[in-house]
């Protein structure tokens, strides 16, 4: 019989629980101790829970703050079950920092997630990845090192739907250039010529009907858009009625009858260079291509001569290869190409529930309980 | 080839004089190849520089003439001669007076016989056919265009009146190009009507004054103001390309016996389409994204870049119309939670279909919404809907959305809130004015989209919008039932 005092504080809005307790209470020799310190309590909705400082594991991510790191408000998140070691101080002190880091937090490919960074790792059980692409990890190879990997699918649709149907809007409708010429120091008229091409009932072609794929689908639908999509299978017809979709065995048939063809799929070997040549000629010269998925799935130098040529109209694009592309990249100097930095789900809501799900995913790893989004392979 | 004397060249300081003179504006202008020196009658090269000219001027008539120049000097005088010499320069005309009477004659007839007023071709269409009958034309002899138009008047509009069919009736427009209408949707009016360009009206309007039964108006030109109209004594409509009418007084046309048309329904779909174009690429900095990427000295993706979440937020639309209710729809796709505010309510069956809830108090809509969008037309009670405590009522989290009139708006006001965080940012598709000047605020403001009143513009509705403006004025015509009359 363990004498505990426990102080419970609920909070109303967040939902947490906090827990303290009296520390002779909590003598390590006691195993009974153990077992609740190590036990997690479920209770309230956002799973949060506060620990003593001391007793949250270590957990590496890239770094906080500046303009490549992460907001400090997504930072307090992690730092709620963790304490937070950043790449730069792990490479400082590698021997120190190295053997107490049991999670590894990944977003926007930072850390990389090389051998030489695992190595370093040797106590690491868990690379939970931000976002639901898990192209840029090894898995089989981290999962050699009995090491699990997690993503975060679902949380990351919607935003990235938004974001689709943002940049079709925005390419479509010449927002890039109107608001150009509407804040040119030299516009004295309203110009006559900068024409678009309609939204409203033209046909999009998704390629990839995954959970993204069908939310575009969605948005797309009431914009009364004709909506076709290609799929390695074919969706059940309640799916496909739901958004108004019509299934096109053959991808050369979709490309050949949209006016915008969204690519919606995840980089694999197959969909590694699946738009071409041939498919950028297939598709119509009124077309607009818009890329969410990778770059890789895109033959980069076959756009550029698309473009150019005006074999398609114009191309919007949140994803490249690399990213950022080098300065002197062919794509940054064309007029009718529209790029932004992969912002697919970078909101405020999205980006604190992702990273929520993270810390969740790695704090399940680290506890020996079931990971709910491990990414088990085949 | 007769010489001619284009300019004469006084002494004195050379250089300066010559390329201050209208002889260098003409070599500057039609790059003649050679020129002849009316003294010694010696053909000079022209090279693109005058030196040549200036040195034989100089070695051969100064020189002789002037004792005090040095031999072999630069260019410019070291004094300047007392003697004044006159140096005529001459340059070989490639088009006489009566060779360009020649030229003006076929184009008429090139023109009668395509049936092609002059009115319908544009001032880049005009020099093309010039330069048709002519390569090396250069524009010193040939008659400007209005003469151009004023001659075929003369000798030809009788011809035109026979040719052309009877039964169409005349309609006065703005212009083909410019500022205009496009080439390509002009062919739908010519169907339907014979057109006279603004210009062409104002040059003749005692010929074409009493001939014309309608005035299409486009982007509020031409003005539809009572010098223009009282000079129309057989005008019946005023057809308006576009849905608002704030700029046509319709009472006092109404009041001449004239019927106004505009063109609701066809606008619309375009509209709401840019309205969410807007609101998304605010909401996504896709302007802001777009500029990181490709500027040169961005190396890193950055991870600051937040936008708003637009899954889920709530969109309030303020006029409830067919753009207003197309942008609902719009919405609901993006699983939008929709409150509207409008004059009257729209039936449940609307409502239901949309999912959109009604605010009878504008107020409550404006506290609640994370985007508010402005669909209402410009009426005296619109004017300035949105002010001080309209912003201040709404969310420092939410956006602005305006696709109706800029003067719904208290312009004022609005940059004020923006720029101490009242609202968060405002995506604007209309300004008053358009443009806006070039130093006002709004133009500066980095959480400010605006776009050039673009909100029809594709080819395809642009088609549509000159279709039913035709329609319209048709109908009028021909005591049809009007499709889209404007009652006051």
């Amino acid at each position: 019989m363990c004498n505990l005092m426990v102080n419970f504080k609920i909070s109303l809005d967040e939902s947490t629980v906090l827990l303290s307790s009296n520390d002779e209470a909590l003598s390590s020799s006691d195993p009974a101790n153990g077992a609740i310190k190590n036990q997690v309590f479920f209770a309230s909705r956002s799973d949060n829970i506060c620990l003593m400082e001391e007793e949250k594991p270590w957990v590496l991510i890239s770094e906080v703050g500046g303009d490549h790191g992460y907001l400090e408000e997504l930072a307090d998140i992690v730092k709620q079950r963790f304490r937070i070691i950043c790449h730069k101080e792990l490479l400082e002190n590698p021997e120190l920092h190295g053997p107490k880091i049991q999670a590894l937090l990944n977003w926007k490919y930072c850390p990389v997630v090389e051998p030489a960074l695992l190595g370093l790792l040797p106590s690491l059980k868990v690379v939970a990845s931000g976002g639901v692409g898990i192209d840029h990890l090894d898995v089989p190879f981290i999962n050699s090192l009995g090491v699990k990997v997690a993503n975060t699918p679902g949380v990351v649709s919607d935003s990235t739907a938004d974001l689709a149907m943002a940049l079709l809007l925005a390419s479509a409708r010449r927002i890039l250039e109107g608001h150009q010429v509407a804040i040119d120091p030299k516009t004295v008229h309203i110009p006559q010529r900068l024409m678009g091409v309609e939204v409203t009932n033209a046909t999009l072609g998704i390629i990839g009907m995954g959970e993204i794929g069908c939310k575009i689908a969605q948005r797309a639908k009431g914009f009364d858009m004709k909506v076709l999509y290609h799929n390695r299978r074919r969706r059940s017809a309640e799916d496909e009625h739901a958004v108004g979709a019509a299934f096109c065995q053959s991808l050369d048939e979709l490309l050949g009858c949209s006016d915008f063809v969204m690519i919606a799929v995840k980089l694999t070997p197959e969909t590694r260079g699946l738009i071409g040549q041939r498919e950028l000629s297939i598709m119509k010269p009124t077309a607009t291509l818009i890329n969410i998925s990778r770059g890789q799935v895109v033959d980069q130098d076959a756009l550029v001569e698309a473009l150019r040529s005006g074999r398609i109209r114009a191309a919007a694009l949140d994803v490249t290869h690399p990213e950022p592309l080098p300065r002197d990249h062919p794509l940054l100097g064309l007029h009718n190409v529209l790029i932004t930095p992969h912002i697919g789900i970078n909101t405020f809501t999205t980006a604190r529930q992702m990273v929520e799900r993270m810390v969740r995913n790695a704090a399940a790893a680290v506890e020996g309980s079931p990971v709910p989004d491990e990414v088990k392979l085949q | 080839m007769s010489p001619e004397v284009i300019g004469r060249l006084k002494s004195g300081n050379m250089a300066t004089r010559l390329r201050s003179s209208k002889v260098w504006e003409h070599f500057k202008r039609t790059k003649e190849k050679s020129v002849q020196c009316n003294i010694c009658k010696a053909e000079l090269a022209y090279h693109g520089s005058t030196t040549a000219m200036h040195e034989h001027l100089k070695r051969k008539h100064v020189l002789t003439e002037c004792e005090n120049a040095e031999e072999g000097s630069s260019s410019r005088c070291k004094k300047v001669c007392s003697s004044s010499l006159d140096a005529y320069v001459t340059r070989p005309a490639t088009c006489t007076p009566q060779q360009a009477e020649i030229l003006t004659e076929s184009i008429l007839k090139m023109l009668v016989t395509d049936m092609r007023p002059i009115s319908m071709v544009d001032d880049q269409g005009f020099k093309e056919m010039i330069k048709q009958f002519n390569p090396d034309y250069h524009d010193y002899y040939l008659p400007s265009r209005s003469h151009f138009t004023a001659l075929m008047e003369k000798k030809y509009f009788a011809t035109f009146e026979k040719v052309m069919t009877a039964e169409k009736p005349w309609a006065l427009f703005s212009e083909v190009g410019g500022e205009g209408y496009l080439e390509e949707v002009v062919d739908i009016m010519k169907e339907e009507f014979h057109l006279v360009s603004h210009r062409d009206f104002l040059r003749n309007p005692v010929l074409y004054g009493p001939k014309i039964q309608a005035v299409f108006v486009w982007n509020c030109c031409p003005a539809a103001e009572p010098f223009l109209l009282t000079s129309l004594p057989s005008l019946k409509v005023v057809a308006n390309g576009g849905v608002g009418i704030d700029h046509l007084d319709v009472p006092y046309i109404n009041s001449l016996g004239v019927t106004v048309t505009n063109t609701p329904g066809v606008v619309s779909v375009a509209t709401a389409d840019m309205a969410m174009g807007l609101l998304l690429a605010s909401a996504r900095k896709i302007v802001e994204g777009h500029l990181i990427s490709v500027d040169p000295k961005t190396t890193y993706l950055p991870q600051s870049l937040m936008g708003v979440e637009v899954s889920g937020s709530t969109l309030g639309i303020i006029g409830m119309g067919n753009i207003g209710y197309k942008i609902a729809q719009r919405g609901k796709g993006f699983d939008m939670r929709i409150l509207y505010h409008n004059r009257t309510r729209r039936c449940v069956i609307d409502e239901e279909a949309v999912g959109a809830f009604y605010c009878k108090n504008m107020d409550d809509l404006l506290k609640e919404s994370d985007f508010v969008v402005l669909a209402v037309n410009l009426t005296p009670e619109t004017k300035h809907l949105i002010g001080h405590r309209e912003l201040a009522l709404m969310k420092n989290t939410a956006t602005l959305v305006n696709i109706s009139r800029g003067l719904v708006v208290d312009q004022d006001a609005l940059v004020k809130a923006l720029q101490s965080g009242v609202i968060q940012a405002a995506a604007l598709d209309v300004t008053h004015p358009e443009p806006l000047p070039r130093d006002h605020p709004l133009l500066s403001l980095p959480n400010v989209l605006i776009t050039p009143h673009a909100g029809t513009n594709t080819n395809a509705t642009i088609r549509k919008m000159v279709h039913l403006m035709v329609e319209n004025a048709v109908a009028v015509i021909k005591g049809f039932p009007v499709p889209n009359e404007v009652k006051p």
